[in-house]
């Protein structure tokens, strides 16, 4: 019974750890690995910021290829507080090119600002990741501890 | 000082004290389980029940929770200890039957059967028992150890960067 319960734990962890890789994992590897990655100049092809989200596109190009991306920031945080937007559309307007870094070795991974625009969505994933796992060990694994509070009070010997 | 030495600073000390509570509600539950998975070699003795009630409290959000305050005294080896402790890690909780049952075990009880730590004689129990709040303090300290190191790694391995510095960082041609 315990082996079953260990072996759903574990399976039903993977999506969390799935999630670790994608929100936590990646970002930290990618902003390590992209100090050495290339810089190009790529043609914006589109800038727009609405209601804090922002959208930034453009295309450069690779050997044969064009590539387009859209990736302003590692993480994927798109909206943003109204003097920061207000900062990148000041920046971007009348801007024909930005200049994207560019991994060698996939050029479809590019980024224009090799950082994460803040860590909120890293804090908010790593607090459910940790409750998600504490409540599913709680409950697949918790069971074998429970201790029946009926053995406490059958214990209890009165003399007179 | 630089602002990510700043933020480093203080996502230690902030995440330190959830690591601390942890660890302290962790240590609280792991030495009720240690003195009980010992307790096989504690020893019987008769304790007269000096007095016994069973104790409500109320909370400011109305949550009630209940305990048996006991007080008993006993002689081992010619010395006289006064206890208190009806089981490993007892604690006042919301179980109502489970109190009551304790209390009706005892109210009208004059001599009980305790069981005495041999080598700590000051150290005793009614029952031999775990109560259920040592696995959730335990695991209530386990969480707050795991959110307290993985935010404390998280701000640390991250950089917090000013938006200021994310602005300078990109270079738009005309």
């Amino acid at each position: 019974m315990s082996f079953l319960r260990w072996s759903a734990f574990v399976v039903l962890s993977l999506p969390m750890i799935y999630m670790f890789y994608k929100t936590i994992a990646r970002p930290y590897i990618q902003i390590q690995s992209s100090a050495e990655w290339p810089a190009v100049t790529a043609s914006i092809t589109k800038f727009s910021a609405y209601k804090g989200e922002v959208n930034l596109e453009y295309a450069f190009v690779d050997g044969a290829d064009t590539i387009r991306g859209n990736s302003l920031f590692f993480g994927a945080r798109t909206k943003f507080d109204q003097d920061f937007v207000k900062e990148l559309e000041e920046l971007f307007s009348g801007a024909s090119k930005v200049r994207v870094f560019v991994n060698p070795f996939d050029p479809q991974e590019n980024v224009v600002v090799r950082e994460l625009a803040g860590i909120k969505s890293v804090v908010i994933a790593a607090l459910f990741i940790t409750m998600v796992e504490f409540f599913m060990f709680m409950l697949l694994i918790g069971l074998d501890l429970k201790h029946d509070p009926k053995e406490i009070v059958d214990e209890i010997v009165v003399l007179n | 000082m630089e602002f990510m030495t700043q933020v480093a600073l203080i996502s230690i000390l902030f995440f330190s004290l959830f690591i601390l509570i942890g660890l302290y509600a962790y240590r609280w539950g792991s030495r009720e389980r240690r003195k009980w998975r010992g307790s096989n070699t504690w020893v019987k003795a008769a304790a007269t029940l000096r007095s016994v009630s069973l104790k409500d409290k109320t909370d400011s959000d109305l949550h009630t929770t209940h305990s048996v305050e006991v007080l008993y005294q006993y002689e081992f080896q010619s010395a006289v200890y006064e206890s208190a402790t009806i089981c490993f890690a007892y604690t006042p909780s919301g179980s109502l039957d489970f109190h009551s049952k304790i209390y009706n075990t005892l109210k009208d009880a004059k001599e009980i059967e305790i069981w005495v730590n041999p080598s700590k004689p000051n150290e005793s129990v009614i029952a031999r028992g775990l109560a259920p709040s040592s696995n959730f303090v335990s695991r209530f300290g386990m969480v707050f150890i795991l959110v307290g190191l993985m935010m404390m790694i998280i701000f640390l391995l991250f950089e917090v960067p000013h938006d200021s510095s994310l602005i300078d960082q990109i270079q738009t041609f005309k």
